[in-house]
C-alpha cells in the first residue's frame, strides 16, 4: 500500500459509480411499518418469545433467521394475528402497524389480515381456476364487475411474474401448475387485495433452485410497493433477498441489523456462530 | 453483455452488481494508465507541478481499491457466487491489487520529478531509452485494458508475451547506463529507478492478464512457462467460441 499523500488531492477523473453488492442501509433511517414493542408470547406456560422489540421498515425486506424452534415463525404469525387461532396462546406487549396496536380489542382481524397478507411454505392454492384464485379476495369483498376483476387478475399475475406463463390458460385448475408457479400464484392472490405487508413463511423451501431464484427475484421486485417479512431457515436466502436481518435464538432477538452487516461483521458472537455454521 | 453471460442471472440485481463492480475495475485501470503516462511525462520533462498532481492522485486509486474490495466482500457474503462468478470475484480482487501497485510505481516516478526539481537536476538526460520503454509499457497497459474489457484470452496472452520483451529492454537499458554510473551517478541511478518502475508496471499488467486467462478458462497460469500460458489462453478462447 502506498503512503498517504499530504498534498491536496486533485482528482484526475473523479470516478462516481453506484455501489455494487447492495446498499448499506441504516436501520435508524427507515420509515417504520411494524413496531414490535416488548412482545412476549406464551404457549400455555411456555415462553416462546421473550420481550422482543424491533422496528420493521416500510418497503424493505426483513428476514428472520434462526434454528428450528427459535420463534421466528411464531413472531411472523403475530403480525397478522394468526396465533389467535391457537387456544393456549397468549401475548404481552404491543405490535403496532402504522402506529395502531393490532392487538387492540377494537381491531377487526379480517381487516388486519387484508392489510397483512401471508404466504406459506407449501403453496396452498384453492381448488379453483387460476383466475378464480387471484380474484378470490375481491369476490369475498363483493366485487362483481368482470372488468375490474379481469384487470386486477392480470395486474396481480404480472406483478407476481406469472402472467406470461398462464395468460392462455386462466381457466385451468391451479393444481395444474408446477410448485414454483403455484407459489407465485399464491403471491398473486395475496397482492390482489393490495395489502401493505406480505409475510412469507419459508416461501421457497419446497421449491427447486430455479423456482427459488424466481421467487427471490419476485421478492426483490415486490418491495417497491410492499413491506416484506420473510422467515427462512436458509440463511443464504436471507443474505440474498433481505435488506435487514434479525437473528432469533430460543425466543430471544439476538441481533438485528442491516443484512450486509449481519453477514460480514455481526456484533454478537452467537450470530456469527450461527451464520458460519458453528452453531450447535 | 459478454461471453461469460454475466448478465443472465435470474436476479437482475445480481447482474447489475457484477456489472457495476466490473465498471469500477475498468475505471481503476484507466486511472492507473493515466498515472503511468502522466508520471513518466513528468519525470522526462522535469515537471514538478505535474508530478505533484499525480502524486496526490494516487489516493484516488487507493480509494477505488478499497471501494471494490468492499463491493466484492458484499457480493461474496450475499450472493455466494459459484463457478464463473466466483472466478470473477477472485480475479477482480487480485487484479485491483496489481492496479494499485501500478499506481504506486507511477507515484515513484511522480515523486522523482518533484525531488529532481527541488534538487535542481530537472529533466532526465539521456532518456531516449526510458522514453521508448515507457511507450512500450504504455501500449502493453492499453492492451491489458482492452483484453479485460473484451474478455479476450488471446490478447491477454499477447500481453504476457510482451512482458518478456519489456524485461529484456529493461536489462539492456540498465546495462547501457552502467558506464554513466561512475561519471554521473545521480542521473544514472534515477534513470535506472524510473526504468525499474516501468518494468514493474509491465509485470503487473502481465499478472492481470494471467488472472483474466484464469477467469476465462479456469486454469491458473501464474508462474507457468510461456508455452503453457499460450495453451491455456487458446483453450480459454475455444471455450467461449460458439
Amino acid at each position: 500500500m502506498s503512503e498517504r499523500s499530504d498534498s491536496t488531492t486533485q482528482n484526475l477523473s473523479k470516478v462516481s459509480l453506484p455501489q455494487a453488492g447492495g446498499e448499506r442501509l441504516k436501520l435508524s433511517r427507515q420509515t417504520p411499518s411494524i413496531e414490535v414493542d416488548r412482545l412476549s408470547l406464551y404457549y400455555g406456560d411456555s415462553l416462546a418469545l421473550k420481550s422482543i422489540s424491533l422496528v420493521i421498515p416500510e418497503k424493505r425486506v426483513t428476514a428472520f433467521i434462526g434454528p428450528s424452534g427459535c420463534g421466528k415463525s411464531t413472531l411472523l404469525r403475530c403480525f397478522n394475528r394468526m396465533n389467535d387461532l391457537i387456544d393456549t396462546c397468549r401475548i404481552e406487549g404491543e405490535i403496532r402497524l402504522d402506529g395502531q396496536n393490532i392487538y387492540d380489542p377494537t381491531v377487526d382481524v379480517a381487516e388486519l389480515r387484508r392489510k397483512v397478507g401471508m404466504v406459506f411454505q407449501k403453496p396452498n392454492p384453492f381448488p379453483k381456476s387460476i383466475y378464480e384464485n387471484v380474484a378470490y379476495g375481491l369476490r369475498i369483498q363483493g366485487v362483481k364487475d368482470r372488468r375490474v376483476l379481469d384487470e386486477v387478475v392480470e395486474k396481480s399475475l404480472r406483478r407476481a411474474a406469472l402472467w406470461d406463463e398462464v395468460k392462455d390458460r386462466l381457466d385451468a385448475n391451479a393444481f395444474s401448475l408446477s410448485g414454483g408457479q403455484q407459489q407465485r400464484l399464491v403471491i398473486a392472490r395475496a397482492i390482489a387485495i393490495e395489502p401493505e405487508v406480505i409475510l412469507l413463511d419459508e416461501p421457497a423451501s419446497a421449491l427447486d433452485p430455479i423456482s427459488t431464484a424466481k421467487i427471490e427475484e419476485l421478492i426483490f421486485e415486490l418491495k417497491e410497493e410492499y413491506t416484506i417479512c420473510i422467515v427462512t431457515h436458509n440463511m443464504q436466502q436471507a443474505a440474498r433477498v433481505s435488506d435487514f436481518t434479525a437473528y432469533l435464538y430460543l425466543g430471544e432477538l439476538i441481533e438485528y441489523d442491516d443484512t450486509v452487516t449481519i453477514f460480514t461483521n455481526p456484533k454478537q458472537q452467537a450470530t456469527e456462530d450461527y451464520i458460519t455454521g458453528r452453531y450447535g | 453483455m459478454d461471453k461469460l453471460h454475466l448478465d443472465q442471472h435470474i436476479s437482475r440485481q445480481y447482474n447489475e452488481e457484477l456489472e457495476q463492480v466490473r465498471n469500477r475495475v475498468f475505471a481503476m485501470g484507466e486511472l492507473a494508465r493515466e498515472q503511468l503516462l502522466g508520471s513518466l511525462a513528468a519525470v522526462l520533462a522535469g515537471d514538478p507541478d505535474r508530478g505533484r498532481k499525480l502524486d496526490a492522485a494516487d489516493d484516488e486509486l487507493d480509494d477505488l481499491e478499497r471501494a471494490i474490495d468492499d463491493e466484492c466482500q458484499r457480493i461474496l457474503a450475499r450472493r455466494q457466487p459459484a463457478a464463473v462468478d466466483l472466478r470473477l470475484m477472485i480475479s477482480i480482487l487480485k487484479t485491483i491489487t496489481d492496479l494499485e501497485r501500478m499506481g504506486d510505481e507511477a507515484q515513484k516516478m511522480a515523486r522523482m520529478a518533484i525531488r529532481r526539481a527541488e534538487e535542481g537536476t530537472g529533466s532526465l538526460p539521456e532518456s531516449d531509452g526510458l522514453r521508448a520503454l515507457g511507450a512500450h509499457v504504455g501500449r502493453m497497459v492499453d492492451d491489458m485494458l482492452t483484453a479485460l474489457a473484451a474478455l479476450d484470452a488471446q490478447k491477454a496472452f499477447a500481453v504476457c508475451r510482451e512482458d518478456a520483451e519489456i524485461d529484456a529492454e529493461y536489462k539492456a537499458l540498465v546495462k547501457a547506463s552502467l558506464p554513466s554510473l561512475a561519471a554521473d551517478p545521480a542521473n544514472a541511478l534515477d534513470l535506472v529507478w524510473a526504468a525499474r518502475a516501468l518494468e514493474r508496471i509491465g509485470d503487473h499488467a502481465c499478472n492481470i492478464c494471467e488472472y483474466l486467462i484464469y477467469l476465462l478458462g479456469g486454469e491458473d497460469v501464474r508462474h507457468a512457462p510461456l508455452d503453457e500460458v499460450a495453451e491455456a489462453a487458446r483453450k480459454a478462447k475455444e471455450r467461449h467460441e460458439d
